[in-house]
């Protein structure tokens, strides 16, 4: 396990992401994430990256290393902030929110932060589907992407929007075995979520 | 870890040591006196050569099994079709790779694979302008360029052979060394700059259309940082700049064509702007996602303008639209509304404007126009992988 850690570690920091290391997530009762903007019942041994996350409105949970899993949560997300942390002059920004976005908004918001932050050559949407989340009439995007690695990836992404705040749960994971076996226990959390 | 251990060797042995990349230029090298250094079925002799070549040859069996590379047998066949323009012969020596990338680039490797960038393809305008990158990169080959810089970095110290590895913050440990590194490096750059010109007006090309790419691009660049509120600034002024001299680049290029030009007056030239536009017209919806999904609106914005030179279309109106729909500012949606509306006025606009369009019109409150709209993109694509979120949004509305 350590060695997985390690290996998470070492991966996420060439990724631009600062980890300064994980902490085993309970898994019983309700857990704040997000900076407390959602609550959910884990299903399954997850690890919390400690990060500069902290300041960001992203927070992710992985079972075997980033580059091989991952869960993300962004929580009450204002009219015209992003879902990434970014800056006013970058040269690519992701779309930033609002109240306003049609599915298709919020789609290409979640594809445009694949290509721009997680270097995606290859992005393919591969489902777009009304579902509840989070008590909200939402969407289910799905989609898979290849990057600079060249490993294939999947990816569930939950959107809702509540109180003119977006709320999303992300899985991704290795299109190879590790999003399929993610898959029951990130559908179970999404289920269990709610709004604080 | 064979993932990044491809990554780590692709970057390496093709980008930062070989210089066989779109890269830095120096001094202007006149078009003369530059022959070819590999002749048809060139294999390397000495030590240095050989061990070069092996590890460019693990690279390409990498690269020919990579998810990025782009199937695409027409395409491959016509870019073969240009190098045969190019080289005669000496073209059957070359693979070529396309491969899924938005970013402006293309390289040769000295064992002869020619890889390709998406990003390339979709910001040339006519076939001599692709045909003069292909031109530099062959001068790199044919001038063995990166067996020169292998050796040269050799002779330096084992450190800075170790930093150079590892990009320019290693490079930082040895300024000196890296100067002079770079310095080598552009000044291939130039050579190969100079006999891509050559081989462009063998092949009845306009010589002046490697000049037009780099006027291409710092207007990108300027429409880029327009739109961020920042002054453009040529980052040759950098002596690690990684990237192109631009202007000083532009200005050698247009001088040395113009010379060229001199000498053969008669000369025919011919930029195949027709063949260009039916070799990439199946690829344009693919090339266009990938710059605007991209969300850099002075680029995408410029690009779109540009190939609209001879009007526009649907698709192009339709990537206007999305440009504007992601860049969401003030008076956007308007924008994007009404190029959705000039998109699916027109006879080829992709099933997707119409879904931009409806989407636009409900959410400006014209909701019967809308509603006709999304229904229309149903027709269009009925199996569309978002049919049940329209559906629903149609019977919300």
């Amino acid at each position: 396990m350590r060695a997985v850690i390690v290996l998470a570690v070492a991966a996420t920091a060439l990724s631009g992401c600062e980890v300064s290391g994980y902490a085993l997530v309970p898994t019983t009762g309700a857990v704040p994430v997000a900076n407390g903007a959602m609550t959910i019942h884990p299903a399954g041994a997850w690890n919390k990256a400690q990060s500069a996350a902290v300041r960001s409105p992203e927070e992710f949970w992985t079972q075997n290393g980033p580059v091989l899993d991952r869960v993300y949560f962004v929580g009450a997300v204002k009219d015209g902030d992003a879902i990434v942390k970014q800056r006013p002059n970058d040269e690519r920004k992701v779309p930033v929110f609002h109240p306003t976005m049609t599915p298709q908004d919020l789609t290409s918001m979640v594809e445009s932060a694949y290509r721009i932050r997680r270097g995606a050559k290859v992005f393919e949407t591969t489902g777009v589907k009304p579902v509840t989340f989070l008590g909200q009439q939402g969407v289910q995007f799905d989609f898979n992407y290849m990057g600079d690695d060249d490993v294939r990836r999947r990816g569930r992404s939950m959107l809702a929007v509540a109180g003119e705040k977006l709320y999303m749960m992300t899985l991704e994971g290795t299109a190879l075995h590790y999003f399929d076996a993610a898959l029951p226990e990130f559908d179970a959390m999404a289920a269990s979520a709610s709004i604080h | 870890m064979q993932a990044s251990r491809r990554e780590f060797v692709g970057r390496t042995l093709c980008g930062c040591l070989l210089g066989s990349l779109w890269q830095p230029a120096a001094a202007r090298v006149l078009a003369t006196d530059l022959t070819p250094l590999v002749s048809s079925g060139y294999r390397p002799t000495d030590a240095d050569e050989r061990g070069l070549w092996q590890a460019c040859d693990r690279l390409e069996q990498q690269v020919a099994s990579s998810g990025l590379l782009l199937s695409d047998a027409a395409l491959k066949s016509y870019i073969r079709g240009v190098l045969e323009r190019l080289l005669d012969g000496q073209a059957t020596d070359l693979r070529i790779y396309p491969i899924r990338n938005p970013e402006f680039n293309a390289s040769m490797t000295p064992n002869g694979m020619l890889m390709v960038h998406t990003g390339l393809l979709v910001r040339m305008r006519n076939e001599a302008q692709f045909a003069a990158v292909l031109g530099h990169e062959s001068g790199h080959y044919l001038r063995r360029h990166s067996v020169k810089n292998w050796r040269d970095i050799k002779h330096k110290t084992a450190a800075m052979s170790v930093a150079a590895m590892f990009g320019v913050a290693g490079l930082a440990v040895n300024m000196g060394l890296a100067m002079s590194l770079f310095s080598f490096s552009r000044e291939l750059e130039s050579e190969a700059d100079a006999y891509g010109l050559q081989l462009l007006k063998g092949a009845n090309y306009p010589p002046g259309a490697a000049g037009e790419i780099w006027a291409q691009l710092i207007g990108e660049r300027k429409a880029s940082a327009r739109e961020r509120n920042k002054l453009y600034k040529d980052r040759s002024t950098s002596a690690l700049s990684t990237h192109p001299p631009t202007e000083e680049r532009m200005r050698d290029l247009t001088e040395t064509a113009a010379a060229l030009a001199k000498e053969s007056a008669a000369a025919h030239y011919d930029a195949r702007r027709e063949a260009w536009l039916a070799a990439v017209a199946p690829l344009r919806p693919m090339l266009l996602e990938e710059q605007v999904k991209l969300n850099e609106p002075g680029a995408s914005l410029y690009l779109l303008e540009s190939l609209a030179q001879d009007g526009w279309d649907g698709l192009l109106r339709y990537y206007e639209g999305e440009t504007y729909r992601l860049r969401a500012a003030t008076g956007d949606s308007e924008r994007a509304a009404q190029a959705y509306a000039a998109a699916v006025a027109a006879p080829d606009a992709p099933p997707e404007a119409f879904r931009a369009h409806g989407y636009a019109l409900l959410r400006g409150g014209n909701g019967e126009e809308g509603r006709r709209a999304l229904t229309r993109y149903l027709e269009l694509a009925p199996h569309a992988v978002d049919a049940d979120m329209v559906r629903f949004s149609l019977n919300q509305h």
